[in-house]
């Protein structure tokens, strides 16, 4: 199952720390918990996925609609220390050149 | 000559993905995978339930199934997705392109790509009137 823990470190931006799995099954409940923040205006995003151990096209598929979504609103989506598995699909993709990767949740809040 | 064949065949919709998952975890850790294999695997028969799902069946699937054939030989594991969905091939899908920027992004397009990247050899062929897709990992000790 998929867990998502929402909150704000800073008056700048929004965490957004998910645990689990994220698969075809749940990746519209992913997206949808990600797209909340964006209209309720909070477009300056870090989601820390250290706790997402397997995330296939399906997960990355709602990451790049909501970055899309974010910097319409003028924002952005930072990812924060990805597993190395998460970070090897996000690389196969070319993932890793669209998104600002952070090795620590601190340097992701930070980086805005 | 294979050491095992296992079947399962399950009703074509997306609430049904981890158990596929699960059925090819366990073919893979019975073939000697990893973490690794096994997660590259389950994440293979992922998309490409999930294509069938979603493209093949179009979530409304009036009772269509998908069958899963796993066969453990002494040199690799071979995992059989078989469905009931009009002739297609999805190995004639364009490959995406990984360099594209943000905004040239459409939604979707890598499950393919992913499964090619992760199994040593994708096949496809009609099987009495099923698509059959055939996915090939050299097991551990094979490799």
């Amino acid at each position: 199952m998929i867990e998502i823990n929402v909150t704000d470190p800073n008056d700048a931006v929004t965490l957004v720390e998910v645990s689990g799995r994220v698969d075809s099954m749940n990746a519209n409940e992913f997206g949808a918990g990600l797209t909340t923040q964006i209209t309720n205006g909070k477009v300056q995003l870090v989601l820390d996925l250290s706790s997402v151990e397997y995330m296939s096209s399906a997960g990355l598929r709602e990451i790049v609609t909501t970055l899309k979504k974010a910097k319409k609103a003028a924002g952005d989506l930072r990812l924060a220390q990805p597993s190395q598995r998460v970070r090897e699909v996000l690389e196969m993709a070319g993932l890793d050149t669209i998104f600002r990767i952070y090795t620590t949740q601190a340097d992701a809040i930070n980086s805005f | 000559m294979s050491e095992r064949e296992r079947r399962l065949t399950l009703p074509g919709k997306i609430e049904q993905v981890r158990v596929a998952c699960d059925f090819v975890v366990n073919a893979a850790k019975a073939a000697g995978f990893g973490d690794d294999g096994i997660f590259q695997s389950q994440l293979a028969v992922e998309e490409i339930f999930t294509n069938i799902v979603e493209h093949g069946y179009e979530h409304d699937n009036d009772n269509k199934t998908i069958e899963l054939i796993t066969e453990i030989t002494p040199d690799k594991l071979i995992i059989s997705i078989l469905d009931e969905a009009p002739h297609f091939n999805p190995l004639q899908l364009d490959t995406p392109d990984a360099t594209a920027s943000l905004w040239e992004r459409e939604r979707g397009g890598w499950g393919v790509y992913f499964v090619r990247q992760y199994m040593d050899k994708v096949d496809y062929k009609l099987d009495n009137d099923r698509n059959r897709l055939i996915l090939e990992k050299k097991r551990p000790q094979a490799s």
